[in-house]
């Protein structure tokens, strides 16, 4: 799924990014629990985190904050990210 | 004077266990893991003849919105009257830990954050401004690393002294994250092709190191038997039959011999625990976590269950409360109801013992069967349950993974001699008092009389091992079996000693009862111990559940095997 933004910029579902590439995280639309989990790991609207790995089609690899966090695709799926500038 | 207190509160992994061990002397469990420390600890430390109590609570992210796992650490700072709050932070990941430092400044305490891994911060590219984090804060900092005496008694030293809250400017500071190493081993271990057969090599080469017949640990198991067996037992009992016929055959028989069985074992336990808490620090076995996590939904289990599942090979206690750790209720209570099912190393001597007698050089294809059911049964086994007893989907995979890196050294050794210390008191206490029932009550007639070893039928041990012998008399048993099989619930290597001296003579099995005995061992009921941390995490009825449905099922496969290969064979 493609949105385009009034600014260019192209917003992407995280788990169709590559790797080794920083984003910045533009809408997280998961139930408040999820969100709250992510949140607290340092995954939140507006960071900028980095895709290190995609483990096969189970899960990602995220650098966010320094700290490492693998996230599972249906994860992966509800986060909307933007090109990190 | 009322002892003052502190508490060391952190992100989950931020090194707070390795800390406490510093500060206190302790030897607590620690792991590059989240969840790890599932309950407060506390302890003391000394400094110039002054004492602290000082509180390792488990990992906490935030003090808003936190969950189940993180209430103790969060219930711990509300209830606790601290003189003094010990934040330990990573530096890599210190912009993370600012949320909690200034969450924590509410409690109006004097504040001293630990900055970790310090070294490899600056090694890696890192830099920190630490007078301006201090003044922005309006805390004290100690930089260093946990592990590291110097680092500790740097910090002890602040702890001792008069602390003040201090105020926070609330400015900037210069932080700048290191780089990521992203090493060629990294790559290997989570290669969508290389991972699986990488794991089961590690796996492997782990087992054949511990219990394969010509690795060096089971030289030294040899050696110890030998020791124990052919020295020790033989000069005791030379010594005394003549004085005392009685005393020499108890010390002899009864508890040097009794004992052997076990004790020839320490090396193989001791190897196997160091192995996988080397797996763990390493930081391998949460990458293992996320690697598994989509293959193990299948199963209704998570990647959070790899590691409970993994020390199960070790200890189901241990397991057990590890699977605290595990957030989503109903993937615990299918990963706990699921653990009996990997064979713990108390019952790899009994399979040892066992196989040995029955199958002679291919004792290790037997062995090995178990350890491939151990891998595949407990995940059939949660299916099973999300079909029927815990149902519920598994939570998506939202976790915090371990940088890969070759784990210090000093935290394994004292992770090793713990393991070595709980084995000998075990042996000292549960095995020497089963050791030295069974044998009285083998050698001793109903009438307390000392009998000869050929008239262990009329000992109080066959009148009380006959009430159950009607359950395994089909399978060719007599009493011995289920009385040695009983003393098991107080600890699963008694079985192999009360094997021993119920059959002074040498167990003599054909290989459908070898491989009957060895089901049955694999399937039935956890030790006491196993049962209780079980109760802990899931709850008495669902223990007690465990225990009853595991001597079922025990009973079906024993005696599935016995007939099934009998015709075959």
């Amino acid at each position: 799924m493609i949105y385009r933004l009034p600014e260019n910029n192209i917003i992407h579902r995280l788990s169709d990014c590559k790797e080794n590439a920083k984003f910045t995280i533009a809408k997280i639309d998961l139930p408040a629990k999820q969100s709250a989990k992510l949140d607290k790991l340092g995954v939140f609207e507006g960071e900028t985190i980095k895709i290190e790995k995609k483990l096969g089609k189970s899960a990602l690899i995220l650098n966010a904050s320094g700290a490492i966090i693998a996230v599972g695709r249906e994860i992966a799926d509800k986060i909307s990210v933007t090109e990190a500038l | 004077m009322k002892k003052r207190k502190a508490i060391l509160i952190g992100n989950p992994n931020a090194g707070k266990t390795t800390l406490f061990n510093a500060l206190t002397g302790k030897n607590e469990k620690v792991g590059n893991w989240h969840g790890v420390t599932v309950d407060n600890a506390s302890a003391t430390a000394k400094l110039h003849g002054e004492e602290i109590e000082i509180t390792d609570a488990p990992g906490i992210y935030s003090l808003k919105n936190y969950d189940a796992e993180e209430n103790a650490a969060a219930e711990a700072l509300k209830s606790g009257d601290f003189s003094v709050i010990i934040v330990v932070v990573e530096a890599e990941k210190l912009k993370r830990g600012l949320r909690l430092i200034r969450e924590l400044r509410a409690f109006n305490k004097p504040i001293i954050v630990f900055i970790n891994l310090y070294a490899d911060f600056l090694k890696c590219g890192g830099k920190l401004d630490e007078k301006k984090f201090t003044e922005s804060l309006g805390v004290e900092a100690v930089c260093g690393d946990a592990v590291n005496g110097v680092a500790a008694h740097k910090l002890k030293e602040k702890i001792f002294a008069d602390n003040k809250v201090l105020q926070p400017s609330d400015e900037d500071f210069y932080y700048i994250p290191p780089k990521r190493r992203n090493t060629a081993l990294d790559k290997i271990v989570t290669n969508k092709f290389l991972a699986l057969p990488v794991f089961f090599a590690i796996m492997l080469f782990c087992f054949w190191f511990a219990f394969g017949e010509t690795s060096p640990v089971s030289l030294i198991s040899g050696a110890i038997s030998r020791l124990l067996n052919d020295f020790i037992a033989k000069r005791i009992y030379e010594s005394l039959y003549l004085k005392n016929l009685f005393l020499a055959r108890v010390l002899s028989e009864g508890i040097i011999g009794g004992l052997s069985c076990v004790a020839e074992f320490i090396p193989q336990i001791c190897a196997l625990s160091f192995l996988l808490d080397f797996l763990d620090q390493s930081g391998y076995l949460s990458r293992i976590s996320a690697l598994t996590d989509g293959a193990l939904k299948k199963f209704s289990l998570s990647g959070k269950s790899v590691y409970s599942l993994s020390c199960g090979f070790g200890c189901t206690a241990v397991a057990a409360v590890a699977a605290k750790g595990i957030d989503d209720k109903n993937v615990k209570l299918r990963a706990v109801l699921s653990m009996p099912f990997v064979s713990c190393s108390a019952r790899t001597p009994v399979y040892l013992y066992v196989t040995k007698i029955a199958f002679k050089k291919y004792a290790f294809l037997v062995i090995g069967a178990v350890y491939f059911l151990s891998l595949a049964l407990p995940l059939f086994h949660s299916l099973l349950l999300s079909e029927t007893a815990a149902k519920g989907t598994p939570e998506p995979l939202v976790d915090e993974i371990a940088d890969l890196k070759i784990p210090k050294f000093s935290p394994l050794i004292k992770s090793l001699l713990k393991t070595f210390k709980e084995f000998i008191i075990r042996l000292s206490t549960v095995t020497f008092c089963v050791s030295l029932a069974v044998w009285l009550g083998a050698n001793v007639s109903p009438d307390v009389k000392l009998l000869t070893p050929g008239e262990i039928d009329k000992s109080i041990l066959a009148r009380a091992g006959s009430i159950f012998e009607f359950a395994f008399s089909p399978l060719g048993f007599d009493w011995r079996i289920p009385t040695a099989l009983l003393t098991g619930i107080f600890a699963k290597e008694s079985v192999v000693s009360s094997l021993a001296l119920l059959f002074p003579e040498g167990l003599k099995l054909c290989a459908e009862q070898g491989l009957a005995l060895v089901a049955f061992c694999y399937f039935y009921t956890p030790c006491l111990t196993a049962l209780s941390a079980m109760r802990k995490t899931i709850g008495f009825k669902f223990a007690a559940l465990s225990a009853v449905y595991q001597l079922l099922v025990a009973f079906a496969a024993a005696y599935s095997i016995f007939y099934l290969t009998g015709i075959f064979l």
